[in-house]
């Protein structure tokens, strides 16, 4: 089985924005979630082009939802994870897990250690 | 009683610069997001929601603008660079700058090359060249993409061709009044700023040429 290529930081967490979001993930819902989650402040557009890329290797579809009044008459662009992009989620995660393994927070030098050093 | 809610509308010119730069497949999607989150923001303050929207509009503006347009405004650049370069070095190997400035020279040479590539090719093939040489959006036709590269070519060959034949008429005429050599030299003038006129359309019809060429054809 071919082993799934690793995510980027950022497109990890689009990708598990879009996964908590589920039927509710487009671009605006993805940036508030980042926003109010993990206090990550990225524009409109970073998210797009990022989506592209994942939409490009195919770990996610997109559909065009219905125009609403809030949105000026324009219709949402909903993502949705495809199978490729849960495998390579859970692979990441797998990996994480792994590579976290056996490590204390406390273990880990700090930078004013490791400068001495 | 209870009102409806009135939309609010978004600073009209950040929406019009955003909506220029931004790659038509993704026009609808962002500027809703915009929109929607103009709208949420706008109910809290609406000069924040202002200010917000003009600095994200006008930074993704920028992003978009270059991811999107790049290359064709390299392209517009470039060629208005060569141009106004060729006006500086004429304004400095002459008294005047208006010696090298004809209108019926290059009237002269345009409109009949574009006629000629126009009758070569089609009138979709001057719009999808000049769409092609500017935009970045892609056309999916192999038809349309030779179409337009042909009248680029004939274009730029023609061009070339009809300066090289006002240089014929400047001489002929020069040749008919060879009793009043005075005339001589305004004639041979105007008919060499012709063929400069052509060479110089030629090199901008190469370079757009070779952009579509670069773009559809090295794939």
């Amino acid at each position: 089985m071919r082993t799934p290529k690793p995510l980027g930081e950022f497109e990890l967490q689009i990708l598990l924005a879009t996964a908590h979001l589920r039927d509710e993930a487009y671009g605006a819902s993805i940036r508030n979630h980042l926003k109010q989650t993990i206090n990550r402040d990225v524009s409109i557009g970073a998210i797009y082009t990022t989506l592209e890329r994942l939409e490009k290797k195919n770990l996610v579809s997109s559909r065009m939802g219905e125009p609403t009044a809030e949105r000026g008459g324009r219709a949402k662009k909903l993502i949705s994870l495809s199978a490729e992009g849960k495998k390579s989620l859970c692979h990441t995660k797998t990996s994480l897990d792994k590579l976290w393994r056996g490590i204390e927070l406390s273990d880990i030098p700090s930078i004013e250690v490791s400068a001495h050093a | 009683m209870h009102k409806p809610a009135i939309q609010q509308q978004s600073p009209r010119i950040a929406r019009a610069i955003l909506s220029f730069c931004l790659p038509t497949n993704l026009r609808e999607a962002v500027l809703g997001d915009f929109e929607e989150e103009f709208s949420r923001k706008h109910r809290h303050s609406p000069i924040k929601a202002k200010l917000w929207y003009y600095a994200h509009a006008l930074h993704n503006s920028a992003v978009f603008c270059y991811h999107e347009r790049g290359k064709p405004m390299v392209f517009l650049i470039s060629a208005v660079f060569f141009i106004l370069w060729t006006i500086l070095i004429a304004a400095l190997s002459s008294h005047s700058l208006w010696d090298f400035i004809n209108i019926p020279s290059a009237a002269y040479i345009l409109p009949p090359a574009l006629a000629l590539a126009i009758g070569s090719t089609s009138l979709q093939a001057l719009k999808d060249s000049a769409y092609l040489s500017c935009n970045d959006t892609d056309i999916n036709d192999p038809y349309r993409i030779a179409q337009a590269r042909l009248f680029l070519q004939v274009a730029a060959k023609h061009s070339l061709t009809i300066g090289a034949l006002a240089v014929l008429l400047g001489w002929i005429s020069m040749g008919l009044n060879i009793e009043d050599w005075s005339q001589a030299g305004p004639a041979l003038a105007v008919s060499l700023l012709a063929l400069m006129y052509g060479i110089i359309m030629k090199i901008v019809f190469d370079t757009a040429e070779k952009r579509i060429e670069g773009k559809y054809c090295a794939q």
